[in-house]
């Protein structure tokens, strides 16, 4: 069973992975960062952000001094999982830690009952 | 307790803030009477507690003039005889936290000193951000209800100033640097006594701000709502259901939302979930850095700023712990407990790590009047996307939502106005046109309004035309690719000038940070949305082309920066702007940005994107070359074959620019920001 944890992201409870929810490509370990798993790639964030007025140091386009953007794929479909508005060299960060025994005991509740009630649920 | 100022009681830890923003043991009496309301009659007098709330709220938009006010940043509120907030009608949910501190503080100060007391009829004014307001603009008034002598509830009103005395006009100064710039403190004194304002100090408080007969009109205001609501709930509730009715009645809406949050917060999935936002702020700028993490475990969320760059003294941008507090108030009754009462016990569950000696827990000297409005939006809007990536997996996906437009500037004016009497204040204007997020399963609303305020007004351009000196160029069109780009985009926001008017010049500031990186990345894949800078036009030319009805006047920033057809000085700034003198016909811009947004901007429906074309809030170079569709220029018809062939390609793209993350972490982490842009940040990168 694979539980949805954001838009492009779910969780196999067999094999406790991160996989893509468009494509199915298996991720990382669960209980780990799925940035692991994922490609990145940094660009300066003028490709996405138009500017204005280019040649003032404030057109309403993001500093590429300041700020790089980085965009986090699934490897298996190139969707864009997530992406980030770093200073050059931040760390990038570890947005999600599921408590996995927590999620696994969760969801066994939840195959019983409905199981046990012959009554499908909404699938979360 | 040793009589001493209010700022060394905060520093000596004897106001404890810890604990008394949220809901207190019940008293002996309210755990007697609460098990006797049935829920028949729970259902129908908390509805009316509300909505006696609700007109008292009316009354203080109707009569008041501060331009917060008009637009409806305001809360009416009823608290338990121990200071408990049980119900309240808000327009910022700031306050739902705020004036419950500083009803315990009156409690515990005065209630048994002679000199003061608390006795009925009693009114009492405080704008002492220290004792649990966001800022000192925030002007509460505060009245005891009694009943047969005794103390059975208080009545709280909430409004922000126009004026505080402060060094500049508006009380948010960016010139400030500690609490002395900023204009009155005042503790909680009685500004009225047997239902009526007292002339002494009503003259004390004219004789202390830019604009007198504002703080006069605005206090009238508030005693007049606080009024309304201790005489209804008396005659209305007290003396038709009984003294205990009442006191069991505040106590259960608090008992019930505390369970009832509990429930919400046990349905999610257990576990950490974090967002690192960065704000470029200052003058010289610098960047600064807040944390949010919010750990989830059975029915309790805790939420730790660890990691959040230390206090400074450069600006007002700092807040106090309890701002913060207030600050995910918003975020919590917008969202994920939109549907509980605006109360105390709703926030039971929720616990806060706030470290000390950082921006957001600052000491009791430094300058806050901004903070809330620019490090605490940033704070607000990190545990929006923390909860949003939260709230995805629950039963309440439909919020995981991409965050509402930051930063929102603050515009402050001051002058004379077109009748020659001094005026003052922070307009409402761009604060309430900005747009909301991207959502799962829809486009952020477009202008929807402030973050803080979601019910807030835009106001009327007539109406801010009549009472100020201001003449607007522009201010009714969305300004296109103002918001982020993803699968589904952030509300549309506006961009608008203004003139001023009737008058031979105006003083205008404004207080924001956010131009050189994003504040709010997208969710899920989203982009962020714009960082706007501040733009005036001097020695303008505008009145001679106003004058002679000129077909080249602009009516919107892509007309006015792309054909400059106005001719006059360009400048083009950080939002972080000292008070200036602005002619008459010369220009001050400020924007309304629009929302973050949500998903991938591959899977946008294109004929959304072609819909957004044609209300020029997307503009063809964003059409092409971030969302790739493929479409006739002309007719705006999409080719919906080369559009799939297109994102394929960009997809494939993706797969091969793309590194592996241990690759990309190696190159990555060998890089650093300039060491100027570092000044205010802390140690690099964790502060
Ligand atoms: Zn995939």
């Amino acid at each position: 069973m694979k539980v949805r944890i954001t838009e492009y992201l779910d969780i196999n409870l067999q094999t406790k992975k991160w996989c893509c929810n468009r494509c199915g490509y298996e991720i990382f370990d669960a209980g780990e960062n799925y940035k692991k798993g994922c490609l990145i790639y940094e660009r300066d964030p003028r490709e996405v952000h138009n500017t204005v007025l280019p040649e003032s140091e404030f057109n309403f386009a993001p500093d590429p001094d300041w700020c790089r953007l980085i965009e986090i794929y699934c490897p298996g479909c190139g969707t864009m999982v997530e992406v980030e508005y770093l200073p050059p060299g931040h760390p990038l960060t570890e947005d999600i830690v599921i408590d996995l025994e927590q999620l696994l005991k969760k969801y066994e509740k939840y195959e019983e009952y409905k199981k046990h009630e012959k009554r499908g649920g909404r699938m979360v | 307790m040793p009589k001493i100022n209010v700022t060394s009681e905060y520093r000596k830890g004897q106001i404890n803030l810890g604990e008394v923003w949220k809901a207190g043991y019940p008293s002996e009496k309210e755990t007697a009477y609460t098990p006797f309301i049935d829920n028949g009659d729970f259902e129908i007098y908390s509805r009316k507690l509300e909505l006696i709330c609700f007109e008292a709220r009316q009354i203080l938009s109707k009569m008041g003039t501060t331009q917060m006010l008009q637009s409806g940043d305001v809360i009416v509120g009823i608290y338990t005889a121990a200071g408990d907030l049980s119900c309240a009608v808000v327009g910022t949910h700031l306050h739902v936290v705020c004036a419950q501190i500083i009803i315990k503080y009156i409690i515990s100060k005065y209630q048994d000193e002679p000199s003061v007391g608390i006795k009925d009829g009693d009114l009492f004014f405080v704008n002492e951000a220290l004792l649990g307001g966001v800022h000192n603009p925030d002007i509460l008034m505060i009245m005891p209800i009694f009943h047969d002598g005794e103390l059975i509830a208080w009545t709280a009103v909430a409004v922000h100033e126009g004026d505080t005395g402060s060094i500049d006009p508006g009380g948010m100064t960016p010139r400030a640097r500690t609490r002395y710039d900023e204009g009155l403190h005042i503790s909680p004194i009685k500004v009225g006594e047997n239902f009526r304002l007292k002339k002494d100090i009503v003259d004390f408080l004219e004789n202390s701000v830019r604009n007198p007969r504002q703080m006069t009109i605005d206090l009238k205001a508030r005693a007049t709502s606080c009024m309304r609501v201790r005489k209804r709930i008396l005659e209305e509730v007290v003396e038709t259901k009984g003294n205990h009715f009442f006191i069991g009645l505040l106590r259960k809406n608090i008992d019930v939302a505390a369970e009832a949050a509990r429930n919400k917060i046990a349905s999610l999935n257990d576990g950490t979930y974090r967002t690192v936002i960065f704000l470029d702020i200052g003058i010289p700028k610098s960047l600064l850095k807040i944390t949010v993490t919010v750990y989830k475990k059975g029915d309790e969320i805790t939420f730790d700023f660890n990691g959040t760059s230390p206090e400074n003294r450069e600006g007002p941008w700092n807040t106090f712990a309890h701002g913060i507090i207030a600050g995910s108030a918003v975020y919590l009754f917008q969202y994920f407990l939109f549907n509980l009462p605006n109360c105390s016990g709703s926030m039971v569950p929720f616990k806060y790590v706030i470290p000390e000696g950082t921006l957001i827990n600052a000491s009791e000297d430094a300058a806050v009047s901004v903070g809330i409005i620019t490090v605490g939006h940033v704070v607000f809007y990190g545990i929006h996307h923390a909860m949003s990536k939260m709230l995805f997996s629950s039963p309440y996906r439909e919020l995981a939502c991409a965050g509402w437009v930051i930063p929102a500037p603050p515009w402050l004016y001051g002058g004379l106005d077109q009748w020659g009497f001094p005026t003052a204040g922070l307009c409402a204007d761009q604060l309430n046109a900005t747009g909301l997020g991207g959502r799962p399963d829809m486009d952020g609303p477009d202008a929807a309004g402030f973050n803080f305020c979601p019910s807030g007004i835009f106001p009327d351009a007539e109406f801010q035309e009549l009472q100020l000196p201001f003449l607007y160029l522009f201010r009714n069109r969305y300004m296109s690719d103002n918001h982020g780009f993803g699968k589904y985009r952030g509300g549309s926001g506006v961009m608008f000038a203004v003139s001023p008017h009737n008058v031979d010049s105006l003083f205008f500031a404004s207080a924001q940070g956010g131009q050189k990186i994003p504040c709010n990345s997208g969710l899920f894949g989203g982009y962020a949305t714009i960082t706007p800078p501040g733009i005036q036009i001097t020695a303008s030319n505008l009145r001679t082309l106003l004058a002679n009805s000129d077909e080249g006047i602009p009516y919107d920033v892509h007309e006015l920066l792309g054909e400059k057809r106005i001719e006059g000085h360009y400048t083009l700034e950080s939002l972080m702007r000292l008070f200036r003198q602005i002619n008459s016909g010369d220009l001050f811009l400020m924007p309304s940005p629009g929302g973050a947004s949500y998903g991938d901007v591959l899977e946008r429906d294109p004929e959304l994107v072609m819909a957004d074309l044609r209300k020029n809030i997307t503009t063809p170079w964003v059409a092409q070359n971030v969302y790739k569709v493929v479409y006739d220029p002309v007719t705006l018809r999409v080719d919906r074959e080369a559009t799939d062939r297109a994102r394929r390609a960009e997809r494939e793209n993706r797969r091969k620019r793309g590194k592996p993350y241990h690759e990309f972490v190696k190159e990555w982490s060998q890089r650093k920001p300039p060491e100027e842009i570092l000044t205010l940040y802390g140690s690099w990168p964790n502060p």
